[in-house]
Formats: C-alpha cells, sequence, structure tokens
C-alpha cells in the first residue's frame, strides 16, 4: 500500500465513444482532474488499463479508484473488477440524469450550452466522492 | 455480408488532446462526411465480450483512431477478433502537421480544429478505399 502522501485517487471514466452520456463522462472527469480536484486525483487512462498496459493496472491495484460510466452496460466498473479490484466508488450518468430528472444530451460530438452546465454538475459529484475519499484516507489537499 | 460498413473506433483516452482529436474527427466522418458507410463503437464494449459490439468489428473492416504509440484501439480490435485494416493513422497525419498543435483536452482551439479537419478528410478517403474492395 503506498504511504498516504503519494497516494491519488484514480479517475476511471468509460470511454462511451458511441454515446453522448460518453462525451459527457469524459468531459467531467477531465475537469474533476484539471480543474476542481487536480491535487489528490490521477488521470487513469481507460483504453491503456483495458489494453494490458501493467502500469496502469498496478496503480489501479494501489490507489482508490472512482469509477464514472455513461450508460448501464457500466464498463469502467465491470473492467476496474476484473482487472483491478472493486472500485472504492462507483457513478453512473444515466443514473444521475434519472435523479435529476434530466434528459440525456442528443450530441456526442460536441455538448451544447446546458450538456457543459451537467458536465460540471457530475464532476461535481465526482469531486464530492473524492473529497469523502480523501478524508477517509486523510489525504492533505 | 448485409449493409457493410467501415467501423471507427477512437480512443478514449482523455490524457492527451490528441485523443480529443480521433473522436472529433471519427464523429465528423461518421455523422458529416460519410453516414451510413461508417459507424462508432466503444472500445470499452469490446473488452467486456458485448455480443452486438464484437459482431460489428468482426463482420467490417476497422479503422483505429488511436492517440499515442500504446496504440490501444489496435490491440482491442486485435484481441476482439475484429478486422483491423492499417489504412489509416492518426498519429501520422499528426507528424506531418506538427504545426498544429492543439490547445488542450476540453478545448482544442483552432489548429486543434484544423487538424480534426484533415484527420476526418483522410479518414473519409480511407472508407471509400475500404468500401470499394471486393467483399
Amino acid at each position: 500500500m503506498n504511504p498516504a502522501s503519494s497516494i491519488k485517487i484514480g479517475i476511471m471514466t468509460c470511454g462511451g465513444e458511441e454515446l453522448p452520456q460518453g462525451t459527457l463522462a469524459r468531459t467531467a472527469a477531465r475537469l474533476v482532474l484539471e480543474k476542481y480536484r487536480p491535487e489528490h486525483t490521477g488521470n487513469l487512462c481507460f483504453p491503456h488499463f483495458l489494453s494490458g498496459d501493467e502500469k496502469s493496472r498496478k496503480f489501479a491495484r494501489e490507489n482508490p479508484v472512482i469509477t464514472l460510466d455513461g450508460c448501464e452496460k457500466i464498463c469502467a466498473r465491470k473492467s476496474a473488477l476484473r482487472y483491478s479490484g472493486e472500485p472504492a466508488s462507483s457513478l453512473m450518468i444515466s443514473e444521475l440524469l434519472k435523479k435529476w430528472d434530466e434528459i440525456p444530451c442528443l450530441n456526442r460530438a460536441e455538448l451544447d450550452e446546458r450538456g457543459r452546465e451537467l458536465a460540471e454538475r457530475i464532476a461535481l459529484e465526482v469531486s464530492h466522492k473524492v473529497d469523502l475519499l480523501s478524508q477517509q484516507l486523510n489525504l492533505k489537499g | 455480408m448485409k449493409d457493410p460498413k467501415v467501423i471507427l473506433l477512437p480512443c478514449s483516452g482523455i490524457g492527451s488532446p490528441l485523443g480529443t482529436v480521433g473522436r472529433q474527427a471519427a464523429y465528423r466522418v461518421v455523422e458529416k462526411l460519410r453516414p451510413g458507410k461508417t459507424a462508432i463503437t466503444c472500445l470499452a464494449l469490446l473488452d467486456n465480450q458485448d455480443r452486438e459490439a464484437l459482431q460489428l468489428v468482426r463482420d467490417n473492416p476497422c479503422l483505429a483512431l488511436d492517440a499515442c504509440g500504446g496504440k490501444c484501439a489496435e490491440k482491442i480490435i486485435k484481441a476482439a477478433g475484429g478486422q483491423f485494416r492499417s489504412e489509416f493513422s492518426l498519429s501520422e497525419i499528426a507528424r506531418q502537421h506538427r504545426h498544429l498543435k492543439p490547445e488542450g483536452v476540453l478545448e482544442l482551439g483552432k489548429m486543434g480544429l484544423q487538424l480534426v479537419e484533415i484527420a476526418a478528410q483522410t479518414a473519409a478517403l480511407a472508407v471509400d478505399r475500404l468500401c470499394e474492395e471486393p467483399s
């Protein structure tokens, strides 16, 4: 196990290239990494992880991971379970949209204003999970 | 083969702007330049043994839009038993247009969007070549 000071929370987002929810997932994940919680999080490159990159899988085994999936197929969560173990936390965008009574975005290529607002909102949800885990792990921010 | 298509599989990584370039280029091909002849599927679905996605890449030629030397899309297509085709290379296009540097992962900026356009046009021509091949 890493010492607390070197622990990063890995953000693993579904690629979701086929669906607008995937674009929301990637955008929200990047917002967490760049804007909201850069000090406590690290990008877990999902295609590297899937294609067998041992560095990515080791990172995921040794650090807490939050999976962010676009749809009910929950590929990120399933892959984490298969290759590195139970994620510390998991979120699914289609569930969040349902909870918020929001209809899914239509455009997967580019988020419109509403899509960008949703991505920010999802990023804040993920950031909240990061904060909870950081407290549990006693990470200094 | 019914309704043959070329399947585009862009890198799904969010660590490099070139990943965004690949996805944007793929969407441009599928939605604007060659609709009806092309489709996108998720790399993660292949790794998770999604039957529909596996069938798609096994029945149709596939172009990978990889953003780095890891060539993850290519590896995942091959591992899924898909018909990987090497007619298109995003990293080669990026090398040929080094002056077009995308600004970031979330916002590509003007030069990044120019690179998207070049990549999309090149991929569309690769699609045409693949569609002309006798089945």
